[in-house]
């Protein structure tokens, strides 16, 4: 899941996509590679999609009938691992060593049980992995059923023979060492001692004693101590000539099963390197649909680019999840937004703090997850692709410094407008950034460059000229009724307890009263202005407001 | 069950100690020197020798076995691993023996940006152990072969307040020392430092251990009723009279005074000189291996019995080593005997051998 669907990188950041994303957790390293490196579906690729979200779907249902063999399944896949190299080196004839050996067993044991429980649950619909019983019955020869690997005598009798003997000799080297330390010590009258025995240079007699021996030898002696090793019999050197030959006899026909081995494996390398997309992809669709679950999301229905005044998109109970996420610590409800877009124009007004800028990022947000076939936060939502998201910010868009915000957002989107492809532009409080009269004439303009533009906008303001705009729609947060200022008010009496609490308090009870949702109005509404009424509930200075207020009333008398 | 028997009168306190090992609680040993070249891994290839009846799982944290020092460049031992053990290496020593060899398990854990894995031998290898460098990874690997079934897991680490030594995983210590660590009276002084450090108590369990282990700073702690009142630093160096200041500002009878970090003697003196009453107030140290502290001061404080641990350690022999690469070796007979009169702990030298009396 690139970034590659923002015309700006520094969208993702403001859309908080990172925080989203970090939720749909493949269990795999090659499932998490493969969610980094995916690329967004865009517009002629509605079929794939679909099918990627019928795939999310199939296994949505079975998850609800039954969840007891999810654990067990991302629990194998969990310990499947990157064995490309090894199986290159296969491909290429070349002997696999022991280690790549084993990670091939490993990765066939853990490919099978994964297989075998989307059989069971009847799951081969979302991905059917190749049977590899047989290879795994060839690298299993002593059927333990279990990924370890040693290259088993099964392979050759005569490695098998070749083992056995020494192990036998070495048996027997021991055995023989052994009889003779025990003989060394019995005929020394020793006690304790190994074959190695360091004596101080003051113990006379046990240095007459060992070197007058037949049995050790001085191997050799600093000023403190003298060093004795244990005297090798003819019997033991003529076996430790006949072990290193067998050694060497035993390396070249481990060599031999080794490549034997590695040529079996060649023959379905291919598809073993072709399972790890399987694997990978089926990893992360399995974190799609836990992230739907654990999102409460859904499949969306994903539509084809309309024609002028039927349905865009819409969505119904969209989710910002972080957003919601952080009003769930400070205990406040979410209200989830519903928005149904018919005009490729569309205006967003409301008051302050209304959400305009959340919603248009709940928007963002949504258009990304689908165009990576992820589930949706929302109880219901029709969207189509589109080729890029744009998002305007007066302040990190081009990350120029040498530009003012105003400047950097107003050549942030000239550049996005001149893209190719059918774009998402959200556009929160364009021009906001200089004077108001010439913000409101250069807000009106931009917009009205998109009348014949291929795309999709959604734009917040507080500035009426461009509400005026035919050719777009008119949405409104509700914002504060009347009654709920009023109520607010009287909460935030002067004489209330709420009245000296801080700012956290303050919000909470905005958001209690504050009416989220949005409603369609006629173009030539105007904007609300309810900005005196939010710093009044926020506590301002009431020296402050009462300026503000004769200000007002002034200017309106003129 | 085996039993560990070596044959010969002077053996039998070697069987004693071979055996305790075998029982120990938490089956994981750790076998530390005092210095480098102290003589581990010969301790640790007559330890797998004499168990080579029991299933071991050998494990190392860093690199044995390798042929030279690589920082003194002087030889080395290999590690000789009898069949059936469990050990962590890294893919080069797979690749040398890999026909006596069983691949367990590739680890999750790298030494030096190399994998490690889990590995069982199938026939009597000289082979080098590598291990992670970390002492959870290492406790991780340990409980891996003991869930392998391993009666034993001796790892070859170092004494040190951040090594694996001081995880409470760990069964007992074997401490391994020789000359290169100093002469004989140095030797003797720190296995009897090693020893009084192994003797300190651990807090009695009226003192709620898990809240102490949350402390990150120094803390005075109250037994009875469990109040505790946490200073605003962290180490004792560089704040032993600003501690003394407000321990003398403070009423700490029934309390005693938590020190998660390292206690040196200056330090102690420092705090003692500046606090009216210190010699009443009990202290407390996570792990003893913090305390960098004289014999002197360290038995007066335990005669006193007003030292405590969060933590101990048990040490089930000292191993000594008469060689020294740098040339200055020791007696063998006057070590190991002068030791043996002064610790009440198995004194071993895996080269001893005597005649009859």
């Amino acid at each position: 899941m690139n970034h590659l669907i923002f015309f700006e990188k520094s969208s993702a950041k403001l859309l908080n996509i990172s925080e989203i994303i970090d939720l749909i957790r493949p269990v795999s390293e090659l499932g998490r590679r493969y969610k980094h490196s995916l690329k967004p579906y865009l517009p002629g690729q509605e079929a794939e999609l679909r099918s990627e979200y019928s795939r999310i779907k199939i296994l949505l249902d079975k998850i609800q009938s039954d969840k007891s063999f999810i654990a067990s399944l991302t629990a194998s896949i969990a310990k499947i691992d990157n064995i490309r190299y090894s199986l290159t080196k296969a491909i290429a004839d070349e002997a696999l060593e022991l280690q790549d050996i084993y990670e091939v067993k490993h990765f066939v044991f853990y490919s099978e049980k994964v297989r075998s429980i989307l059989v069971e649950k009847g799951l081969t619909k979302i991905t059917n992995l190749p049977d590899f019983s047989n290879l795994f019955s060839y690298l299993d020869p002593e059927r333990q059923n279990i990924p370890l690997f040693h290259i088993s005598g099964k392979y050759s009798k005569l490695l098998h023979e070749l083992k056995s003997d020494y192990s036998q000799l070495n048996l027997k080297l021991e055995s023989l060492a052994g009889k003779n330390l025990e003989r060394a010590k019995e005929g020394l009258n020793l006690k304790g001692g190994g074959d190695q025995i360091v004596v101080s240079r003051n113990n006379k007699a046990l240095i007459d004693k060992l070197s007058d021996s037949k049995w050790f030898t001085l191997s050799s002696e600093n000023f403190a101590n003298l060093t004795f090793i244990l005297k090798k019999s003819e019997e033991e050197l003529r076996l430790e000539k006949e072990k290193s030959d067998l050694k060497a006899s035993i390396e070249e026909e481990e060599l031999r099963v080794r490549s034997e081995i590695s040529k079996k494996i060649s023959v379905r390398a291919q598809e073993l390197i072709d399972t790890h997309s399987l694997i990978a992809n089926l990893d992360f669709l399995i974190a799609k649909t836990i992230f739907a679950i654990e999102t409460k999301g859904i499949i969306p229905n994903v539509i084809e680019k309309s024609g002028a005044n039927q349905e865009l998109f819409s969505i119904v109970k969209g989710v910002n999840i972080p957003v919601k996420r952080q009003l769930k610590i400070k205990n406040i409800e979410y209200q989830p937004i519903d928005i149904c877009i018919r005009k490729n124009i569309n205006l967003i007004t409301g008051a302050n703090m209304a959400g305009k800028s959340t919603t248009l990022k709940t928007i963002g947000q949504l258009f990304y997850l689908l165009a990576f076939g992820a589930p949706l936060p929302c109880s219901e939502a029709s969207l189509p692709l589109v080729d890029f998201i744009f998002l305007s910010n007066d302040t990190e868009s081009t990350n120029r410094m040498d530009l003012s915000s105003f400047a950097s957002e107003l050549i942030s989107i000239d550049r996005a407008i001149k893209n190719k492809g059918y774009g998402l532009f959200l556009i929160d409080e364009f021009a906001r950034g200089t004077n108001p009269q010439e913000g409101e004439a250069f807000a009106k303009a931009t917009i009205e460059r998109f009348i014949n533009k291929n795309a999709l906008v959604i734009s917040s303001t507080h500035f009426t000229a461009p509400t005026l705009i035919k050719e777009a729609g008119h949405f409104r947060i509700k914002g504060l009724s009347e009654n709920s200022y009023e109520t607010l008010k009287e909460t935030l009496h002067p004489q209330s307890n709420l009245n000296n609490s801080g700012l956290q308090i303050r919000l909470q009870e905005l958001h209690k009263y504050m009416d989220y949702r949005i409603e369609e109005v006629e173009n030539s509404t105007v904007p609300p202005k309810a900005a005196l009424m939010i710093a009044e509930i926020l506590g301002v200075e009431k020296e402050i407001l009462q300026k503000v207020k004769e200000y007002i009333e002034s200017n309106g008398n003129k | 069950m085996n039993r560990v028997k070596l044959k010969g009168q002077s053996a039998r306190a070697k069987s004693a100690f071979l055996q305790g090992l075998v029982d120990t609680e938490g089956k994981i040993v750790v076998i530390v020197g005092i210095s480098k070249n102290s003589g581990k891994t010969t301790l640790l290839n007559w330890l797998t020798d004499k168990l080579k009846d029991y299933q071991v799982g050998v494990l190392t944290t860093g690199r044995d076995g390798e042929e030279v020092d690589l920082v003194e460049n002087t030889p080395k031992p290999k590690v000789k691993l009898y069949p059936n053990t469990l050990f962590c290496c890294r893919t080069r020593e797979i690749d040398k023996h890999s026909p006596f060899l069983t691949i367990v398990e590739k680890l999750p854990y790298k030494a030096s940006g190399e994998t490690l894995w889990l590995v069982k031998t199938d026939s009597t290898v000289e082979v080098e152990i590598t291990g992670p460098p970390t002492v959870s990874t290492q406790i991780e690997i340990a409980k891996r072969m003991a869930e392998y079934g391993v009666d034993l897991v001796l790892i070859d680490g170092s004494i040190d307040r951040k090594a694996v030594s001081t995880s409470s995983m760990v069964g007992s210590l074997v401490v391994v020392g020789g000359p290169s660590f100093g002469n004989l009276t140095e030797i003797e002084r720190e296995f009897k430092r090693i020893y009084n450090l192994s003797k300190i108590p651990v807090i009695d369990e009226s003192v709620s251990t898990f809240q102490i282990n949350d402390l990150a700073n120094i803390a005075l702690l109250s037994r009875d009723t469990e109040k505790r009142y946490e200073f605003e630093f962290r180490t004792l160096l560089g704040h032993e009279k600003q501690l003394a200041k407000q321990l003398n500002e403070l009423d700490f009878e029934d309390s005693m005074l938590y020190i998660p970090t390292s206690i040196m003697e200056r330090s102690l003196l420092t705090l003692r000189s500046n606090t009216t009453n210190f010699d009443n107030l009990p202290l407390l140290t996570k792990h003893p291996f913090n305390l960098y502290l004289s014999d002197a001061s360290l038995s007066k404080l335990l005669n006193q019995k007003k030292l405590f641990a969060l933590n101990s350690f048990n040490v089930s022999a000292f191993a000594v080593n008469s060689f020294d690469p740098q040339g200055n070796h020791l007696d063998s007979e006057i070590l190991r005997e002068q030791l043996r009169r002064t610790l009440s702990v198995p004194v071993i030298d895996v080269f001893e051998a005597q005649l009859p009396n």
